[in-house]
């Protein structure tokens, strides 16, 4: 309890001053009588009955140091901070991310958001408004604004937790948007706190969840030889609570279980295993057996890989190093071509065009391209310069196209001054200018990278990284493979495929099937909200499989958190100032009130009880009349 | 003086009363009263064998003539009594409204009025503002009773155990004695007992005001008491006046019990009862007057 105006205690003062009043009214009035002769047997015998007697005469003295009391505690102001709003429109960020299914505060933790929610809306002022926001994989307003509380709550009724990760940022960024239009708005966030999100002064975030015990699969692939046999899966679970538990991983082939090994999981401990020679199947399922808080992450889908190799397209006067390097990625078939010969092939029956030349003349070919020390500008980027010895560093640590890929030491001769062109991030760029120097992106569902300086002149391809670092280009240019599907996509992500087919049919794993009409050579599935196997297929021919699985620690590390991380630069903590008080001043008012009553009822209550003799004697009368 | 405390017309109806006599007493005077002695009056009472040396005269000779007996005729000896009048004259005794102080002055005079018509030994006393009255006999002492009477101012503190010990070992004559007092010490109690013991045939009028029994005031109060000046803090609310009431009633009733069992009189009244009831109404329902 805090006090806004502490200063009123200095009123206390007064009390003394009571005290000492009481004592002056106290010099009784003397009233002469003939002899105090049955006073005396009367008032020790009062004093011997009950002591608490010897307190009465002071009872007026306490009610009138409580009436003080009360009234300056009133006038002290005091406050408990609470979790109600004030504002008159309230924006309500309800996470509906996988982690909200979580059953450790039953039915489940969206259930838990949806009371919540309810005790905001109903505590509201009826010419309040609300906002709904649904935040998982994408972002959705169900309600905006509205000031029928009732369609409010039945929307609210209508949400169920998805199996995908939230994307607060967006669904924030939204929500501050429509608070920033409404000076007197809130959000409240209601959350697990499984999410990076920022928050400003008029956030509140209000906390769900009370347990942290369950098990992932963290991760689940199948790998295979280059001969695209001896298929082998490797999957790894992960114990996100805070004890050892011993679950068991079963596999199954179509449904079929053909291995199981009972594992024993370290808190906060990933244990991988890898279970080799696996039969041929369309599709195959890890399954941790056993019941945890949240289901969604205890089965997983993989999907075996497409035996087609991925077609890539090098246009090089000579590159050794670049030529040895995609050579030895398993599943790509590199076709090498000089410069002026590329343009009589079809761009679309490669999945990668690497341009390594410096100069580029005719029109760039379809499909995703991957540009090496331009010297020209393109449609896709300018050139602005020269950067003479440059020093590589990592645009962003803990990159994944980065990963294995040590850049100290590597030495650059001179590169292409690019200008960060929209569609792209850096992934490397030159410590003292910041410029980039390796860029990936994606326009109008191309993929594009660019290296900026020629490997010719710097000693990167003699590094151990090269490949590796070519192998992830090269994953992250071509996802998908050669059929161009991925073998696992986040759930609630959308898919974009390139196909020359006029219809795509997508069989999802409850059987549902929903037909795509390709634009321009591309299709995009969106609807990946439930977890497992999906199928892809043109009216004759199926294309591929691919999987939909949670293999999101986020989601998965189901932990309360009482405050939600600060992600974004510039945010601050939740200012006391926005958080609504509940003042007691009015309760103590009426506390005072009550107590000056109950004096004056005491100090009249000769009269009062004449009034009531006289009252009962007056019906009494009417009664005989 | 004697306008003041009894009026001619009231005088003449206390002529018509006289005290009750319950025990038969020896008396030095020839009076009204009848005496344990068989004497000379004309109120048969008994015969009784003659034996040498009787009184010739109060031979019956008709029952002489009838019975060959010489009998005796006895007579009823008519004799004085000594009234003894003891009153309250504390300063406690000025208070009340009316004052219980004119009050008990006038049931003092009445009483003593009555014994001296009575030719009755009328001696009288007060306590607290102490004074004794020599003894008086006849109507036509009255108004010098009277005027003793009114001469008395009521002050200081009765001290009625020493103070009625003191009397009934002075008087030398038991009798009837009337005590007329507020009762507000408890030394009466004991005073009264050596009286009742001393074989005075004891009635206590007991006179209290009615702001006593029902007091008037209340709130935050320091009650003096106008004898001792001895103080008392109270807060009389109504839960306090209440049982002061019920304490008062209680006393009076204790009183009332006190006496029975001893063979008092007891006649509790306050100053508000009028006079003249007391004296020709009251009085004579308890058997105190004839």
């Amino acid at each position: 309890m805090t006090f806004l105006t502490p200063l009123a205690f200095a009123l206390a003062a007064l009390l003394p001053l009571v005290i000492a009043l009481y004592f002056l009214k106290l010099r009784r009035e003397e009233q002469p009588i003939s002899s105090t002769y049955l006073w005396r047997s009367l008032v020790r015998d009062a004093a011997a009955n009950a002591p608490w007697q010897k307190l009465r005469p002071n009872l007026l003295l306490l009610l009138q140091l409580a009436f003080l009391l009360a009234l300056i505690a009133a006038l002290a102001r005091p406050f408990t901070w609470s979790d109600a709003i004030t504002g008159t429109h309230l924006i309500l960020v309800v996470d509906t991310s996988a982690s909200m299914s979580a059953t450790d505060t039953p039915p489940n933790r969206l259930a838990r958001a949806r009371d919540e929610a309810r005790r905001l809306i109903q505590a509201l002022p009826g010419s309040a408004r609300v906002t709904l926001i649904q935040a998982d994989a994408t972002v959705r307003v169900p309600v905006s604004g509205a000031s029928d509380h009732a369609a409010v709550l039945a929307v609210l009724d209508t949400l169920r937790p998805s199996v995908a990760g939230a994307d607060f940022a967006s669904a924030l960024t939204l929500a501050t948007a429509i608070a920033a239009r409404e000076p007197d708005s809130e959000i409240v966030i209601l959350s697990d706190g499984h999410a990076g999100v920022a928050l400003d002064s008029r956030t509140q975030f209000i906390p769900l969840g009370a347990a942290s015990d369950n098990q992932a699969i963290s991760a689940f692939a199948l790998q295979s030889e280059a001969s695209g046999r001896n298929l082998t899966a490797f999957a790894q679970a992960t114990n996100y609570g805070a004890t050892q538990v011993a679950r068991r991983l079963a596999l199954y082939a179509d449904g079929r279980l053909i291995a199981a090994r009972d594992l024993t999981l370290a808190p906060g401990k990933p244990q991988a295993i890898t279970i080799p020679g696996l039969p041929e199947a369309r599709a195959y399922a890890a399954q941790l057996e056993g019941a945890d808080a949240l289901a969604a992450d205890d089965r997983a889908w993989a999907v075996p890989p497409a035996a087609a190799k991925i077609a890539v397209r090098l246009v090089s006067s000579g590159n050794r190093f670049l030529e040895t390097a995609l050579r030895l990625i398993p599943n790509v078939e590199t076709t090498v071509i000089t410069p002026t010969a590329h343009l009589q092939t079809p761009g679309a029956a490669f999945q990668l065009t690497v341009l390594d030349t410096p100069v580029f003349t005719g029109t760039l070919p379809s499909g995703n391209l991957l540009f090496i020390a331009p010297l020209r500008a393109t449609e896709f980027f300018s050139i602005t310069g020269v950067l003479d010895a440059p020093v590589p560093v990592p645009a962003l640590p803990d990159d994944p196209l980065l990963r294995y890929v040590d850049l100290r030491e590597v030495m650059i001769q001179d590169a292409a001054r690019v200008a960060l062109p929209a569609w792209g991030r850096a992934v490397i760029v030159d410590s003292r200018t910041n410029a980039p120097l390796l860029i990936v992106g994606e326009q109008d569902g191309r993929r594009l990278a660019l290296v900026a300086f020629d490997l010719r002149r710097s000693d990167l391809p003699l590094r151990v990284g090269f490949p590796i670092l070519i192998a992830n280009l090269l994953d992250a240019l071509t996802p998908g493979g050669a059929t161009g599907i991925p073998a696992n996509v986040e759930p609630g992500k959308p898919l974009t495929l390139a196909t020359q087919a006029s219809a795509l049919v997508v069989r999802a794993p409850n059987g549902e099937t929903r037909t795509l009409t390709p634009a321009n050579g591309r299709a995009v599935f969106e609807q990946t909200q439930q977890l497992g196997v999906y199928e892809i297929a043109t009216p004759d021919k199926l294309l591929g499989r691919f999987a939909v699985n949670l293999f999101d620690a986020d989601e998965s590390d189901i932990t309360p958190r009482a405050a939600l991380p600060i992600t974004q630069a510039g945010a601050t903590a939740p200012a006391e100032s926005a958080r609504a008080k509940n003042e007691w001043w009015r309760a103590l008012a009426w506390i005072a009130l009550g107590v000056l009553v109950g004096e004056w009822l005491y100090a009249y209550r000769e009269r009062l009880v004449w009034l009531r003799e006289r009252v009962k004697r007056a019906t009494r009368n009417v009664r005989w009349l | 003086m004697t306008d003041l405390l009894l009026t001619p017309t009231f005088l003449a109806a206390l002529d018509r009363l006289a005290l009750v006599s319950r025990r038969l007493r020896a008396g030095a005077y020839k009076g009204e009263r009848r005496s344990p002695r068989r004497g000379g009056s004309v109120e048969f009472a008994d015969f009784r064998e003659y034996a040498p040396g009787d009184d010739f005269r109060q031979i019956d000779w008709n029952a002489y003539a009838r019975l060959e007996k010489l009998f005796l005729r006895l007579f009823v000896e008519e004799e004085d009594a000594t009234v003894h009048v003891l009153l309250d004259a504390s300063q406690s005794m000025a208070w009340g409204e009316p004052r219980k102080w004119e009050s008990a002055q006038r049931v003092a005079a009445a009483l003593g009025y009555i014994a001296l018509v009575g030719l009755d030994r009328l001696s009288a006393a007060t306590l607290g503002a102490h004074s004794v009255l020599r003894p008086l006999r006849g109507k036509k002492n009255a108004l010098a009773f009277f005027t003793w009477l009114a001469e008395r101012q009521p002050a200081g503190q009765a001290t009625p155990a020493i103070t009625l010990r003191q009397y009934a070992a002075r008087a030398r004559r038991a009798g009837p004695l009337i005590v007329i007092s507020d009762l507000m010490d408890d030394g009466w109690r004991e005073g009264i007992l050596e009286l009742a013991t001393q074989h005075y045939e004891v009635t206590v009028v007991h006179l209290v005001a009615p702001q006593e029994l029902v007091p008037a005031f209340e709130g935050d109060l320091k009650l003096v008491d106008s004898e001792t000046a001895a103080a008392i803090e109270i807060t009389a609310d109504y839960d306090l006046l209440a049982r002061y009431r019920a304490r008062a009633q209680t006393w009076q009733a204790e009183w009332q019990h006190f006496c029975a069992a001893r063979a008092i009189n007891y006649v509790g009244v306050t100053t508000a009862t009028p006079f003249q009831d007391l004296v020709l109404s009251i009085l004579r329902q308890r058997g105190i007057l004839h």
